[in-house]
């Protein structure tokens, strides 16, 4: 019995022992040089480790983001010695206390450099300026922090973003000023501030250009499609005079896109904030209208560029706006679309759209 | 007669036996991996990572302290999650929006988690609903007040000095919240291993029809330990809105699978009469280590799920094999 425990506890060490195996290495020896004015900046040529810590492990939104961070790697390693991207997130971004760990112990790994995406814009605040204080840099991306007390803020504005997706559904799609009927909204949760921004601006923009038009509320789908799809469902069947219908986030639209293919109410016309490869298709074929792209590409590139700087004494904009672009059928095969595309899906081509 | 006391006095020192020897193994592994991970990392072993291990801990070990009374009586609280999550809101709410002081707006929010223990212990202890329905259920209408309340906003704007709080210590070697998980920690089991009603809870667990019959008035020992479980769990969701600044509907969402896990590793068994709070807090320990090191070498989230869910069945299956072996 005895043998028996000890070769399952060494199973259990061994199991631990393999992935050591496959760690990424971790900064070695850090010179911290004081400047000029007293801050200390870490002068590391023997390699450089940057962690990303996204609000969650759901959605494909961080793997881009993650694919521009290394990217930037890629292209600035030689210069610092190698720089490792790690990547962490709690597995729902409902979870905002564990982003508070994943910071924490970052700076116990001794990390160079922090991108992180708050799933609150509150909660992680002590952490973030404990690391800061430690002196790990860090920029937050997508979310901004309330303070604003990190060393950078670079995100898309949402409220904006929206603002213009619907300014752009009501000109185009419907009929100005004069458009009558009802919109809906699928929104992944109303606790973190991208999502409520986004809500908040496309309502914004809808009272704005479409002042006759009247809402019928949110809906919050947890990014399940499957959820999204019966929540749609029984929207369309609640509301007989529904026009638009707005899907916050990708997988919010995948559901709502199968809800109306499935009800058939193909002169409910939607839009949305990201995209992927189905959505393109449909917008193909006239059932998406319009999606509000962010740049989650540029997002990890600029953030990691950013860390660098702060880490060779310069200085970087305290907040900047790391744009959108609004997709549309009519536009979607432009250079500047494909580009905004190629944020998402790498190495996008038209033809990829095309059944 | 003295050989039925006999027997009984062996099969009480078997069990006495048993658990002492996975509180050994479990204490080994946890070991083991402080070890492993001093080694494979130069951030581990520091007072500050102590200092981190500590208050990553405080909330997960309260509530598997809570589970490990009611895993003990054969049955399975789902519903610590919610609690947590309503008591930061309801919290938070009285002190932002009504404006009552710190120690009446706490006061109220422990009110929460005894209020749903309430809950529980009737439905289980005399509804006669399993365990897991019942929890469940009362985890979807807790989670759901929890967001009804305020549109599923968070709160914040807290007064100063709960954050503080949360993140201050003693020394900067042991967190606030950590002295008051040990503290909580410590009375348990004083109250568990040493009370007639901790022998009680042990006696429900292990066959309530037994200690019905010897006189233990089981539907009552059984309602006291959710109201319990859930005046614990209230605590944990102040410790949580302290950490967190704020009144947050959906934390501590799914906080129960941890303490499960802590209170099976630690010995006990889901079918009940089986337990102890040491070693469910080695349990709570030895997870909170191995997701700390884990993260501190770098290596990848998804590993790490994988490999939590390895030393998970790792542990129960040492268990499990153990007790066959004795039995035979």
């Amino acid at each position: 019995m005895k043998k028996l425990v000890s070769m399952i506890s060494m199973l259990l060490v061994g199991s631990l022992l393999f992935t050591g195996c496959s760690t990424s290495s971790n900064a070695t020896t850090e010179q911290s040089v004081e400047t000029s004015d007293g801050t200390l900046v870490t002068n590391n040529k023997d390699g450089v480790v940057i962690k990303f810590i996204a609000m969650s492990t759901a959605s494909v939104y961080w793997s881009s983001l993650r694919a521009g961070a290394e990217a930037a790697a890629e292209e600035f390693g030689d210069e610092w010695g190698g720089i490792t991207i790690q990547f962490d997130a709690p597995e729902s971004d409902t979870d905002m206390a564990k982003q508070i760990d994943l910071i924490n112990n970052s700076v116990s790994a001794g990390v160079d450099g922090l991108l992180v995406a708050p799933s609150s814009p509150t909660v992680p605040h002590g952490a973030i300026v404990d690391a800061i204080e430690s002196g790990v840099f860090v920029i937050c991306v997508d979310q901004y922090l309330d303070p604003m007390d990190a060393n950078a803020f670079f995100g898309t504005n949402g409220v904006q973003a929206c603002k213009d997706l619907a300014e752009y559904m009501v000109e185009n799609v419907l009929d100005g000023e004069e458009s009558t009927g009802k919109y809906g909204s699928l929104v992944y949760n109303m606790t973190s501030l991208a999502s409520i921004d986004r809500y908040d601006g496309f309502v914004e923009g809808m009272e704005a250009f479409a002042p006759q038009m009247e809402s019928v509320g949110y809906e919050i789908t947890d990014s399940d499609i499957a959820e999204t799809q019966s929540i749609v469902a029984n929207m369309i069947q609640a509301n007989t005079d529904l026009k638009i219908l707005f899907a916050n986030n990708d997988r919010s639209a995948l559901g709502t896109l199968n809800a109306l293919k499935q009800e058939g109410s193909l002169d409910i016309k939607m839009c949305c904030v990201d995209v992927n490869l189905e959505l393109l298709q449909a917008m193909r074929q006239g059932i998406v209208q319009a999606c509000a792209l962010q740049m989650p590409y540029n997002q990890g590139y600029e953030g990691v560029k950013m860390l660098l700087a702060l880490m060779n004494g310069e200085e970087v904009p305290k907040e900047s706006d790391s744009g959108s672009f609004i997709l549309t059928q009519d536009n979607m095969d432009t250079n500047e679309a494909v580009a905004a595309i190629r944020q998402y899906i790498e190495g996008y081509e038209p033809d990829d759209s095309k059944n | 007669m003295v050989a039925q006391r006999n027997t009984e006095r062996t099969s009480n020192s078997t069990k006495h036996h048993i658990l002492k020897s996975q509180l050994a193994t479990i204490l080994i592994i946890l070991a083991l991996l402080i070890v492993f991970f001093a080694i494979g990392s130069e951030g581990f072993f520091t007072i500050k990572n102590c200092y981190n291990i500590l208050q990553q801990i405080a909330v997960i070990g309260i509530i598997t302290v809570a589970q490990t009374f009611v895993i003990i009586t054969g049955g399975i609280d789902l519903s610590q999650g919610a609690v947590i999550g309503l008591t930061t809101v309801i919290t938070a709410m009285c002190m932002v929006d009504f404006g009552l002081s710190i120690p009446i707006a706490i006061l109220l929010g422990l009110l929460v988690g005894v209020i749903i223990g309430v809950l529980n212990g009737l439905l289980i202890a005399y509804l006669g609903l399993p365990a897991f329905i019942a929890t469940l259920g009362s985890m979807s209408v807790t989670e759901a007040i929890a967001l009804l309340v305020k549109g599923g906003k968070d709160i914040y704007n807290l007064p100063q000095g709960i954050s503080e709080f949360a993140q201050q210590g003693i020394g900067n070697v042991i967190p606030n919240i950590a002295i008051i998980m040990i503290i909580i920690a410590f009375v348990m089991h004083i109250f568990l291993k040493h009370t007639c009603f901790g022998r009680y809870i042990y006696a429900v667990g292990s066959n309530e029809q037994s200690a019905r019959f010897s006189g233990v008035k089981t539907k009552s020992v059984l309602f006291r330990t959710y109201v319990l479980a859930g005046f614990l769990c209230g605590i944990a969701g102040i410790i949580m809105m302290c950490r967190m600044s704020g009144g947050v509907a959906i934390a501590g969402k799914g906080y129960q699978m941890n303490s499960i896990s802590a209170v099976v590793i630690g010995g006990g068994s889901l079918f009940g009469g089986e337990g102890s709070i040491t070693g469910a807090m080695v349990g709570a320990f030895i997870m909170t280590i191995l997701a700390n090191g884990l993260q501190i070498m770098g290596v990848s989230s998804y590993w790490q799920q994988l490999i939590t869910g390895i030393v998970l069945v790792g542990a129960v299956l040492m268990d499990t094999m153990r007790r066959k072996k004795n039995l035979n």
